[in-house]
């Protein structure tokens, strides 16, 4: 490599982390008890054990649900209805209108043995939603997430050109050295080196699929015009129907359709998961493998009758599995602990970038300019 | 063992190896496929740690 080439690339990775940095502390910050975010929010729930009021009685049926859930919400529409896998517990969430955005969704859960409400888990007094906010748009919306997804792609090219100026900087050392009792400058360039190069691939798939996870709403947009536009060009009628067929009948239709599978959520008509006069049941596999990729079925809204299965596209497949690699969630306890020991490992390369950033500086005052391999690769 | 430190990018592309199987284990199955995700994934920390127990052990002598 000349020094030319060299001195590009150490260019494009001085701008690129240098334009992300303060934005990917915050995402790795806040990202710490995000990864832990069931264990805290178990830990701090001080409310007695949920067990449902019939434990052995006959489940209601999903309509008997609805009705609860809209009895409590009068006046609004259903929005999603999803299913807890561990107990007999069926969330309904709601809003003004069948198109509302995120904040202003309302969400319960409901007994499904009597349709009471079960209580929200207590404790945190909201600091996990508010760091989530945090992480996932800086309370700004859909341009906020847009904008975390950038600074995710210029993370990803300061990753490249590190991984490109690694080798000038270890032609001469060999893998993992750490030169401790040096200057404080060349000790924490080492660990900088060996921490990026060690964790690279993981930072690589976790900023990838947080990109990914920031373009969900232009990617559900795509999805519904690109794959559900024929279902909904043979109505006339552009309204969104609102005089639903029975929930549950639909649900049993979709099964049907797919036996052995299982319901993961439904979504009302003219919200941005369904059509204007579709119920979508999605349900996804049952063998780990399948579990991740959820499936429409969609069922006429007024009538209740089949009217298709789409598989998703490739990029919804994309979306779908962007979720479980970037929240570390689909391994169990060590998988997450590994996630935040990784995640720690981040913190300390993008602190010590900045810190050998600033201590060159320092240094370019009193002499050469340029990064001088020759000196560090002694 | 000598031959493997010294190349640069022998054991990094052997690391990303492992990682990419620890991520993709655990997304397509449970039980014997999350420990052998945890001990990919985990090969990466291992690593740091050595390199620092060695690196502080060679500044001793």
């Amino acid at each position: 490599m000349t020094s030319r080439t060299v001195r590009l690339w150490s260019l494009i990775h001085k701008w690129s982390s240098l334009i992300c940095t303060v934005f990917l502390l915050m995402l790795c910050i806040t990202g710490l008890p995000l990864i832990l975010h069931d264990e805290i929010e178990h830990a701090l729930d001080t409310s007695e054990p949920w067990v449902p009021a019939n434990p052995d009685g006959p489940m209601l049926s999903l309509d008997a649900i609805l009705a609860a859930a809209e009895a409590n919400r009068p006046g609004e529409v259903p929005l999603f209805m999803s299913f807890d896998e561990d107990r007999p517990v069926v969330n309904v969430t709601s809003g003004p209108t069948p198109d509302a955005p995120g904040s202003q969704m309302y969400f319960e859960r409901f007994d499904r043995t009597s349709g009471e409400i079960v209580p929200a888990p207590t404790g945190d007094g909201g600091v996990m939603d508010f760091i989530l906010q945090l992480h996932t748009d800086m309370f700004l919306g859909l341009p906020g997430m847009l904008f975390l997804g950038l600074m995710g792609l210029l993370f990803t090219l300061a990753i490249v050109s590190g991984v490109v100026l690694y080798a000038p900087f270890m032609r001469k050392l060999d893998f993992a050295t750490l030169r401790l009792n040096r200057s404080s400058r060349v000790k924490w360039l080492d660990y900088h080196n060996l921490l990026g190069i060690v964790a690279l691939l993981w930072m690589t798939i976790v900023g990838l699929t947080g990109v990914v996870n920031t373009l969900a709403v232009p990617m559900l947009e795509i999805w519904q015009n690109d794959s559900l536009v024929d279902l909904t060009s043979e109505y006339g009628d552009t309204s969104v129907v609102t005089d639903l067929t029975s929930v549950q009948s639909a649900v049993d239709r979709a099964r049907e359709e797919a036996p052995g599978a299982w319901v993961q959520f439904v979504a009302f008509p003219g919200g941005s998961w369904s059509t204007d006069h579709h119920l979508a049941v999605f349900i996804r596999g049952d063998t780990p493998a399948t579990s991740h990729i959820v499936t429409p079925v969609l069922i006429e809204a007024d009538t209740g009758t089949f009217a298709a299965m789409r598989e998703m596209p490739w990029y919804m497949k994309v979306l779908a599995f962007s979720g479980p690699l970037h929240f570390g969630d689909y391994g169990g306890l060590p998988l997450k602990i590994i996630w935040f020991i990784l995640d720690l490992f981040t913190i300390i390369i993008l602190v010590t970038g900045l810190y050998l950033w600033l201590a060159k500086g320092q240094r370019k005052a009193s002499a050469s300019q340029d990064l001088n391999i020759a000196e560090f690769a002694e | 063992m000598k031959q493997l430190l010294r190349s640069t990018f022998l054991i990094p592309a052997m690391l990303a190896a492992l990682t990419l199987v620890g991520l993709v284990a655990a997304l397509f199955g449970g039980g014997g496929f999350d420990i052998l995700s945890w001990l990919c994934l985990g090969s990466a920390i291992a690593v740091i740690v050595l390199a620092r127990i060695f690196a502080g052990a060679r500044d001793q002598n």
